[in-house]
């Protein structure tokens, strides 16, 4: 994103919509600090300026410089993967038709840069690294970060993305039941390697009585769960071919 | 990705906020999925809803608070197999009638709700509901000291894609304090860089009514000392 120096009058009010905190007063104006922008566009799309100074300019969308907007950018579909808008899959959203964790499996979802912190890519690549040393190499593969990775087996990404800024990526993957304690202290030990911070999600399926064969190790753990879930209400089902007989 | 998720704050305000997610799946349950996502919007309606966003429909981050009922009704010729539905609602009770209402239609897409867990679970167990499967907040680690004000916190976390500054909160205390905005319009204010639709105006309102005594007039915390 830019300001166009001839339109803006130094009012600073795009400063408090920035995210990434990238907007500065230079003498008697604002500009982006490009290294710091996300390129996430909520300046413009808010219509923060009251002079209409900001602008996208054409560079955002040269690679590697477009990955900021993938990974910032609700907006932005991201290409190459399926259907995904956003940062991450429908997750939980559509587990009870697409299957994508079944009893007996986690997903693990590990959101670097969240909340509103960011993160450059090389820290990602630290946690994607660690994961896979430690054998959790299973990464969802609609997730958009496994497109940034040089291999998927090794976690290590593509050196020409490494020292993007970007408001937060999801490390998505499945790992079997039976491991998710050590997978839990892993994370823990890789979050203190970083210069930013991790949001973590764990996704289950119920038992028939409400509860979850993981709860005791999910409360003997050194993690803190907010109150808040996400529960998929098992509504779902595949309609395409009731559908298409009815037609 | 888990929008919705991660939301911070205390149990008591978080029982005001309850985000509903109605998902078709492309090759799934998608066809004739146009019918229902319009049908829902009706029972939605009905119970009412504090923000509501259609997710793929042309124009979808067209902002649309305070929510204008007839206004949602209009955008629904624009609404297409692969359209999602993401809203929020304030209240315990609206949200379990919701749920009975959607249940009811057998249409077979996907929902979820986020919200307090306990709170969900239980008015499932009412309703006699059993759910699929759980995305738990599990809690933010490693480098603590970066993160935001945790008071400005438990408002930007309602848009989990992480778009509203830290920064915004603390303009809205500065012109709240100088009487150049309401409240309402604060929340109102806060929940544009949100383009999903899943950002609880309502409760940034009372939170901002909460925390306000506790900032000066530049928007800085009073040293409680």
């Amino acid at each position: 994103m830019r300001i166009n120096p001839k339109i803006c009058i130094g009012c600073n009010i795009c400063h408090y919509y920035c995210p990434a905190q990238a907007i500065e007063q230079k003498g008697n104006i604002s500009v982006i600090n490009e290294d710091l922008c996300f390129e996430c566009g909520t300046c413009l799309r808010t219509g923060a300026c009251p002079v209409k100074a900001i602008y996208e300019n054409e560079e955002i969308h040269h690679y590697p410089r477009i990955v900021r907007k993938y990974f910032s950018d609700p907006a932005q579909k991201y290409p190459g993967t399926r259907d995904i808008g956003g940062r991450g899959t429908d997750e939980v959203k559509t587990n009870d038709v697409t299957g994508r964790y079944k009893k007996g499996q986690i997903g693990i979802g590990l959101e670097i840069g969240r909340p509103t912190v960011g993160t450059r890519l090389y820290d990602l690549e630290k946690i994607t690294m660690g994961l896979a040393q430690a054998g959790f190499d299973h990464f969802e593969p609609d997730n958009p970060v496994v497109t940034l990775m040089e291999n998927p087996k090794t976690g290590k990404l593509k050196n020409e993305v490494l020292k993007e800024r970007i408001l937060s990526a999801i490390i998505e993957m499945t790992i079997p039941e039976k491991e998710l304690e050590r997978c839990l202290k892993l994370i823990l030990a890789l979050s203190k390697k970083i210069n930013t911070v991790i949001t973590v999600d764990l996704i289950t399926c119920y038992n028939s009585n409400y509860d979850l064969s993981v709860q005791d190790i999910i409360d003997q753990s050194k993690f803190k769960p907010l109150y808040g879930a996400k529960i998929n209400l098992g509504f779902g089902r595949c309609t395409n071919k009731e559908q298409e007989v009815g037609q | 990705m888990s929008h919705t998720l991660h939301r911070e704050g205390s149990l008591k305000s978080l029982e005001k906020d309850y985000c509903l997610l109605i998902t078709p799946y492309k090759g799934c349950n998608n066809i004739q999925a146009e019918k229902k996502i319009k049908k829902f919007v009706d029972i939605i309606f009905d119970v009412g809803p504090v923000n509501f966003r259609f997710f793929r429909v042309p124009k979808e981050g067209e902002f649309n608070l305070p929510v204008n009922k007839q206004k949602i009704l209009n955008y629904k010729n624009r609404v297409y197999d692969n359209t999602k539905i993401r809203c929020v609602f304030d209240d315990k009770k609206k949200i379990k009638e919701l749920i009975k209402q959607i249940n009811k239609t057998n249409f077979g897409l996907s929902v979820t709700i986020s919200g307090p867990r306990k709170e969900i679970e239980s008015i499932l167990k009412e309703i006699n509901i059993r759910p699929h499967s759980i995305n738990i907040g599990m809690g933010t680690y490693g480098s603590l000291e970066k993160l935001p004000d945790p008071n400005f916190r438990k408002i930007t976390t309602m848009c989990g894609h992480g778009l509203i500054a830290p920064g915004l909160v603390k303009y809205m205390l500065i012109k709240i304090k100088a009487g150049k905005i309401s409240y309402e319009d604060a929340g109102i204010e806060l929940a544009k860089p949100c383009i999903c639709g899943v950002f609880n105006q309502k409760r940034a309102e009372d939170i901002l009514r909460e925390i306000a005594p506790l900032y000066d007039q530049k928007g800085n915390r009073i040293n409680s000392k």
